[in-house]
């Protein structure tokens, strides 16, 4: 593409600074390194310039000698179809280097209604979509990220998955690719030896042993200091720093809990470090201290204390996301503007948030909400799920109850004036591979309208706003997460028939979904009812190091709501302690029997 | 207060002005410089910025304003350090007040297209109508409007069109003038734009920014 039809192309779509590359802190491009890698993320530029996982592995790979890597992000539709009108290929942004002419192309997966963008982005790269139709001259497209945990969806459009932590496994990779170009291996050659990399699935090669990669030691893994920062406002406009990857938790709906075990932090040294190096190299005025539930921190208060001095000199704020209603030290650095606190609570009674672990009470809540209100908040959004297992009307009619409790406590200690505005968002349950609810159903959609009905109703009743989703996305999540190999057909039918951006509301069309199952003949209700205990899973094949009978011993419990507590007391024997030593000596280990962070 | 002259080039003519005013404030921030800041909850550094360029033209007279007591020079050297692909300060003065938004008056834009010369004598026609009609954006949308006194002068310089048109209240932009340029001599979409230059009026009489305020640049 000459630099003419370039500006002209630009000067025909919205936001063309989605696409002219440029962005401060780009690498310069290593115009004759041997492995041509294309990091791409299937959703628009402002939603994957967000996304730590891609700046970690363009570091990762950028820092190597051998290697050459790019990004391709979405591109909206007023560009994609000017790329059809002139029939020109998806290029990468920062050479414009056309997507079918790299040697491997990544995808990060991280939501199920990413799918189809994925083949969208591959049809206008002018790679061939079906795995089985590449040949020699053809890149090796590969998917990583949560959602490939269970990669079965996806088989037949990709060549080789990377699962779990990507920073060795892309390394490894990239130094396989090139050893085996240099000898002069073929495409086949590659993908047999890449399958015998930690993390690595290659369809091709067969579906055993396949273990999910996990570095054993977070604080040495890269970090990237200085990412590229975005020509325009990202979704997250903000530097993001992770602290410590994994949860202790052992919320029993929740994937990330499971699949990103042990728990690996990084020293306070090493993130005041890096706290100032992106201050220094991105500039941005917020900098979030990133995890799956950063007030489980164990040295969150020496943290803050040494980092809030260096980000007051250079008016930086410090935000924590993730925040649970029983950690409270949010007010550390939220002594800026009293604005809404976000809790979690997830369930309305106590007996359902014990059926899932949420191992809170409404003591806790309470505590919180009183501090929260003597400080002055005066709006409160609180997060609830929708159809999880057991779950009753009188569960969902607390909610409503525990709202107005709320209420009652806003006029019992508020120092600010006028009313308490209070938000309940509930999304709906989905089950997910590799957690206790595994094998749990999904209820149908119209008893999913039912019960927001109903909660809609109550709340009504006591002015409190709701929000929630409509039901038809979260049926497709649970279809896609739990899904086989049956589900690549009607992934390329729906694509086929125009389905892309399923994540954005005006995008997704469900009717076309519907459509496609029936024309391929396969029945959602398939995927959402409930899996029996002694039936081979589809994702059975992949080791996370979480065990089977680990989770289904929680499955057990839960049904009795049995809580279990936090591993960082005492090890509950998740399959980590057999299944990945070397992490649970460097991670588990030091905390067990350690105190445990102070409750709210 | 420092006044900066900067430019707006290569990849950053894309940048929309709200994420040029966003990416300047994080420049300041990387190249630790000390500016003042709002007060209020979300302190925000007190960059005061000229009229917005259309998405899509490159400038090489953009202006900016930074409370700051820093030197000059050691502003500008800074900044050049941690600036993207494209925003590059050319020089920068002690001032007053924050005001050469206020008071820039006009601006000098050069069309540029190869191997097609445009003639004085043309040039010299449309100075003469008395009204000059073109269809302009406005916020009910596309209309007509004559915009005969939004054109200073209009001039051949080495092959391309100098053209001097009105910023601020008197604003016509440069890409809809231009469309009307290569209408006249019909020279399709493949033209280019360039700001050059930007006046002040004050005292009666038209000024160079630069001269004006003793902006030198490198």
């Amino acid at each position: 593409m000459t630099e003419k039809q370039f500006k002209k192309i630009l000067s025909r779509v919205d936001k063309p600074s989605r696409y002219c590359g440029g962005e401060l802190n780009t690498p310069k491009m290593k115009a004759d390194a041997p492995l041509k890698y294309l990091l791409c993320f299937p959703d628009v530029y402002e939603v994957a310039m967000s996304n730590l996982g891609i700046k970690i592995l363009y570091g990762i790979l950028n820092n190597r000698e051998d290697t050459v890597c790019e990004t391709a992000y979405a591109p909206w539709e007023d560009m994609a179809q000017i790329l059809r009108e002139e029939d020109l290929p998806l290029f990468s942004s920062e050479t414009r280097r056309p997507m079918c002419d790299f040697d491997m192309i990544g995808f990060s997966m991280q939501y199920e209604l990413s799918y189809t963008t994925v083949l969208y982005m591959l049809r206008l790269g002018k790679v061939k979509l079906l795995a089985e139709d590449r040949g020699e001259n053809d890149p090796v497209v590969m998917a990583g990220g949560p959602c490939v945990v269970n990669p079965l969806p996806l088989v037949d459009f990709i060549d080789l998955f990377s699962i779990g932590d990507g920073e060795q496994t892309l390394d490894e990779l990239a130094a396989l690719y090139n050893e085996n170009k240099k000898a002069g291996g073929t495409r086949g050659d590659f993908l047999r030896k890449a399958a015998k990399i930690d993390g690595v699935y290659v369809p091709s090669v067969g579906k055993e042993n396949v273990r999910r990669a996990v570095i054993a030691d977070l604080d040495s893994a890269y970090f990237p200091t200085a990412p590229q920062v975005p020509n325009i406002e990202a979704v997250h406009n903000r530097a993001v720093l992770e602290i410590f990857r994994g949860c202790t938790r052992g919320c029993r709906f929740c994937q990330a809990g499971m699949i990103y075990r042990p728990v690996r932090e990084r020293s306070v040294e090493t993130i005041v470090g890096y706290a100032e190096e992106l201050i220094d190299n991105c500039g941005f005025d917020e900098i979030s201290l990133s995890s799956l539930s950063t007030c489980d921190y164990p040295d969150l208060r020496p943290l803050l204390q040494k980092l809030k001095p260096i980000t007051d000199a250079r008016k930086v704020t410090i935000a924590l996301p993730s925040t649970r209603v029983d950690s409270f030290e949010a007010e550390f650095v939220e002594q800026s503007r009293k604005g809404s606190l976000t809790f979690a609570p997830e369930a309305g009674t106590q007996r359902l948030r014990d059926v899932i672990n949420k191992n809170i009470t409404e003591d806790d809540i309470f505590t919180c909400m009183r501090r929260a209100f003597e400080k002055g908040y005066s709006s409160v959004k609180l997060y609830f799920m929708i159809g999880l297992p057991t779950e009753t009307d009188e569960d969902l009619l607390a909610i409503a109850d525990l709202a107005a409790r709320i209420k009652q406590v806003y006029r019992e200690c508020a120092t600010g004036k006028g009313y308490v505005n209070i938000t309940v968002s509930a999304s709906t349950f989905v089950p997910k591979p590799f957690t206790p609810f595994q094998w749990d159903a999904q209820i149908g959609k119209s008893e999913i309208r039912r019960r927001q009905d109903l909660l809609k109703s109550a709340l009504s009743k006591i002015r409190v706003n709701f929000n929630y989703h409509g039901s038809d996305s979260s049926v497709l999540e649970a279809v896609f997460a739990r899904g086989d190999e049956r589900l690549g057909q009607v992934i390329l039918k729906a694509s086929e028939k125009g389905c892309v951006f399923d994540s954005w509301g005006e995008y997704f069309d469900f009717e076309k979904w519907r459509a496609a199952f029936d024309e391929c003949g396969v029945k959602i209700e398939d995927y959402t009812r409930e899996f029996a205990e002694d039936e081979i899973l589809p994702w059975s094949f992949v080791d996370v190091g979480v065990t089977q009978s680990y989770l289904k011993e929680e499955r057990a419990k839960s049904r009795r709501a049995e809580t279990t507590p936090d591993c960082r007391g005492n090890c509950r024997k998740c399959g980590l302690q057999e299944n990945r030593k070397q992490a649970f000596k460097n991670s588990c280990a030091k905390h067990i029997k350690r105190e445990l962070p102070r409750k709210g | 207060m420092i006044l900066c002259k900067f430019t707006k080039a290569d990849s950053a003519v894309y940048l929309p002005h709200l994420d040029l005013l966003r990416e300047m404030g994080r420049a300041v921030r990387r190249a630790n410089l000390s500016v003042r800041f709002s007060e209020g909850f979300n302190p925000h550094v007190l960059l005061f910025f000229s009229q917005p360029l259309p998405l899509g033209l490159a400038s090489v007279a953009e202006y900016f304003c930074a409370d700051s007591e820093e030197d000059p020079k050691k502003f500008m050297d800074g900044l050049n350090e941690k600036l993207p692909r494209g925003v590059r300060i050319l020089g920068a003065v002690k001032c007053e007040k924050a005001e050469v938004h206020a008071l820039t008056s006009h601006a000098a834009y050069r069309y540029k297209k190869s191997a097609v010369a445009p003639v004085q004598a043309q040039l010299d026609d449309i100075m003469s109508r008395i009204i000059v009609e073109i269809p302009v954006k406005t916020k009910k949308g596309q209309t007509v409007a004559d915009v005969k006194p939004r054109i200073h002068s209009l001039k051949e310089e080495n092959g391309d069109i100098v053209a001097v048109l009105g910023c601020g209240k008197q604003n016509l932009r440069a890409d809809s003038f231009g469309k009307f340029l290569a209408q006249t001599f019909c020279w399709g979409e493949d033209y280019d734009i360039l700001k050059e230059r930007a006046f002040v009026c004050a005292d009666g009489s038209v000024k160079d920014v630069d001269a004006f305020y003793g902006l030198e640049t490198e």
